[in-house]
Formats: structure tokens, sequence, C-alpha cells
């Protein structure tokens, strides 16, 4: 008997330290490096001028998930609510359910409606699909949601919007939230969590003369594999953060400003943490007059990409760019570009 | 019949700390990564907030600034500058990394600051002549290999 517990333990103790030290001394993608070293090579002696030239493979699949089948057995919600300083909560346990909340008024601060407005949406159980439309100042939005299949969608802002918050947290697999602001002062905000989740969000302005200033837009994916996050700002002074656990995860941020009105990017800033393997980071920022651009990439773990595009035009600040990366077989491209580039 | 269960309870203390090791080692690079990444974070912003409202700053105005750490085996670092003065802190730490700068179209002063510690590493740099000050190089490895050629 001795012997047994005795061998029981060697044996843990001996997959412990195999389990431990294979992480780090692994290299199954020696061939898939070896290709992006030749690929880097004859990038290198190309000696081609940089541009505005994006990630490799950094391509993000939008969010398309549109689905609702209503049957007798289902719950579905719609609230439509004008004016302001409404309260709209719809709370949905179950499988299939369909919430739909619109308040609506002029786009305007302190317009005929509209403003100082809340939402709230839960949502347990499966296949539930949530879509909410604010419109105007000062409004905040929460869309929680729990189980498999799930859908959330906000939509903040007609023409331009003030000092809105819009929130998304998604427990569960196969989530997808897409979130858009449109104005100035606006925060989003969407938590994944599991499996399969993907996340866009998007902060610009259909007026030519505001394009967004000091939004900031966050994506917290833990968990799961095959994230995507994309943000996607437009105007001054905006903040883009994004983290990611687990593995294959994508992350990109565009940051750009608007070219009309003078209204250049100043101070564009994004942020992106990703621990796992087979991880991308891909940052694309360009600033107007009076512009700079801040870029902080960390990553954990073995095979992960980043990859900085930065450009500011000839009266920009400059660029800064910040990569650590800890683990085998990362890859790291920074361009950079001072003036000159017409943008 | 207490000496097996001595040795039974004996074993799964063992067992438990073996594991709680493991854990324990996973979250603190796990804590480790997070707190530099905030702190990260805090320091680029600071660098940011103090770089916006200062046009007039001319150690940081019109530049490129590029802070790359990268620890661990066959790491790839490749990168382009155009205009603007120019400053890289980069630091390899590993096996056969291969480290790429290539400068377009400028004749600002460029300050380098490169660290490559480990084996068979490569370090090519292409433009900017005669003006490159203040670099400093340092390769700690075999097989080494350095390409600088300025136009």
């Amino acid at each position: 008997m001795k012997k047994v517990f005795l061998s029981m333990a060697m044996l843990c103790a001996t997959s412990m330290l195999f389990a431990q030290t294979q992480f780090f001394t692994g290299n199954p993608f020696y061939d898939t490096q070896q290709q992006r070293n030749d690929q880097w090579a004859d990038d290198v002696t190309q000696l081609s001028a940089p541009n505005h030239s994006h990630c490799i493979d950094c391509t993000v699949d939008q969010i398309a998930r549109v689905t609702y089948t209503s049957f007798n057995d289902e719950n579905n919600s719609v609230l439509n609510q004008t004016g302001n300083n409404n309260t709209g909560n719809v709370y949905q346990t179950g499988d299939k359910n369909y919430s739909v909340i619109n308040q609506k008024g002029n786009d305007g601060y302190l317009g005929a409606g509209g403003s100082w407005n809340n939402a709230q949406v839960y949502q347990s159980g499966s296949m539930n699909y949530s879509d909410v439309k604010q419109d105007g100042d000062f409004n905040d939005s929460d869309v929680i949601q729990s189980g498999m299949s799930n859908y959330a969608k906000q939509d903040v802002g007609g023409g331009f919007a003030d000092h809105n918050k819009t929130y998304a947290r998604q427990i569960g697999d196969g989530n997808a939230s897409l979130q858009i602001q449109r104005g100035d002062g606006n925060d989003a905000r969407v938590e994944q969590l599991t499996d399969n989740n993907e996340a866009t969000q998007i902060q610009t302005s259909t007026n030519s003369h505001f394009a967004g200033t000091g939004n900031g837009a966050s994506i917290m994916q833990y968990g799961g594999n095959d994230n995507v996050a994309y943000q996607k700002q437009t105007g001054t002074t905006n903040d883009s953060d994004i983290e990611q656990n687990g593995t294959d995860n994508l992350s990109k941020s565009t940051q750009t400003g608007y070219s009309n009105a003078g209204n250049g990017n100043t101070s564009n800033m994004s942020s992106s943490l990703q621990i796992g393997n087979d991880n991308k980071a891909c940052v694309l920022q360009l600033a107007g007059s009076a512009g700079a651009n801040l870029s902080a990439i960390y990553q954990l773990g073995n095979t992960n990409t980043a990859s900085v595009n930065q450009d500011t035009n000839a009266t920009g600040w400059g660029n800064i760019s910040y990569i650590s990366q800890y683990g085998n077989l990362n890859m790291a491209k920074i361009t950079q570009i001072n003036g000159t580039s017409g943008y | 019949m207490k000496k097996p269960n001595y040795i039974l309870i004996i074993v799964l203390v063992l067992v438990n700390l073996i594991f709680y090791k493991g854990t324990a080692q996973e979250n603190n690079d796990d804590t480790y990564i997070i707190n530099q990444y905030f702190q990260l974070n805090k320091d680029a912003s600071l660098i940011l907030e103090n770089k916006v409202p200062t046009n007039n700053n001319k150690i940081i105005s019109q530049d490129n600034f590029v802070n790359l750490k990268q620890v661990g085996d066959r790491n790839i670092i490749d990168i382009k500058q155009r205009n603007g003065n120019n400053t890289e802190v980069v630091n390899q730490l590993g096996n056969k990394n291969y480290y790429s700068f290539i400068n377009y179209y400028n004749n600002s002063p460029v300050k380098l600051n490169i660290l490559q510690q480990g084996k068979s590493n490569n370090l090519q740099i292409y433009g900017q002549n005669s003006l490159i000050e203040n670099m400093s190089i340092v390769q700690k490895s075999n097989f080494k290999t350095i390409i600088i050629k300025n136009f």
C-alpha cells in the first residue's frame, strides 16, 4: 500500500513538472514562424516607404446576428418611450426571449425629449435578443444577458448625442454585442465571459462638424477562444481599451480623425492586454492637425502578433508606441509616420 | 493500520502543495503581467497628458517613440519610421530573436537603446547616416549578426 501511495505521488509530481515545462519549451509553430521570418525578410529587403498598411490578417468579421423567431412559448417585449427622465426595465427568464427598448426624442441637448432616460434589460436563458435605441443626452443603458446564443445591440444618438453610458454584459456561449454611440463624452463598455463572444463598438458622429470628442470605449473578454474585439473611434481625444484572456483572440482598435472643418484628431489612446496564445492585436491611429497617438500593447503567451500603425500630419505632436511581449514566437510590427503623410 | 494513514496524509499534503505551488506561480505570472500592464498604461497616459498641452516641448514634439520589450525565443521585431525625431528603447531577451529597424526620409537624430541577449540574434538597421546619435547596442550572445546601412 505504501508503494502504491508513493508511486501515485511521484506520478502526480512528475506530471505537474512536465505540464509546467511543456508550455515554455514546446515549439509546434516553427514552420509557421519560419514562414513569418521569410515574410518579414522580404518586407525588409523591399525597402518600400511605410504607408497606412493595416495589420497582417487583421480582419474583423462583423456582427450579423439579428435573428428572432416568435412562437407561443416565447416571451417578447417592446417598450417605446418618448420624453425625458424615462425608465424602462425588462426582466426576462426562459428561452428565446426578445426585447426592444426605444427611448427616442430629439437628439440634441435638452431637446423636446430623449434625455436622462434609463434602460435596463436582464435576460437569462438561451437565444435571447435585445435591442436598445436611445437618442439624446445623459442616457444610461445596461443590458445583461446570461445564456446561450444571445445578441445585444445598442444604438445611441441619431446625429449626435452627448454624455451617454452604454453597457453590455454577456455571460454564456456564442454571444455577440454591437454598440454604436454618436456624439461627445460618451462611454461604452462590453464585458463578455466564456466562449465564442465577439464585440464591436463604434463611436462616431454622422454630423460632419462634430466628429465625436472625449469618447471612451472598452471591451473585456475573459475566457473562451476565438474572441473578436473591434473598436472604431472617430474624432478627438478618444480612448480605447481592450482586454482579452484566451486563445486565438483578435483585438483591433482603429482611431481616426475627421478630415472636415479642421477637426483633427488629437490624443488618441489605445491599450490592449492579451493573455494566451495565438492572439493578434492591431492598432491603427491617424492623427490630424495638432494630434498625438499613443498605443500600448501587452501580450503574454506564445505566437502572438502585435501590429501598430501610427500617423500624424505635419503639425502633429508625435507617435508613442509601447509593446511588451512575454513568450516565444511573438511578432511585433510598428510603423510610425510623422508629418508629410498627407493625412 | 495507522501507518498507512500517516503515509496517505503525507502524500496528500505533498500533492496539494505541488498543486498549490503551480497555481500560485500561474497567478503570480498573470498578476505580474497585469500589474505591469496597468503601470504601463499609467505611465503612457502621463506621458501623453504631459505631451498634449505642451506643444512647445521640443523634446517630445514631432517625435516617434517606441518602447518595445520581448522576453522569449524566436521573437520578431519590425519597426519602420518616417520623419520626426525617433527614439527607440528595445529589449529582446531570448534566443534567435530578430530585430529590424528602417528609417525613411529622415535626417533627424535617432536615439536608440537596444539590448539583445541570447543566441543567434540578428540586428538590421537601415538609413540614418552619421546622425545616429546616442546609439547603444548590446548583444550578449553567440552567432551575432549586425547589419547597419546608413544611406
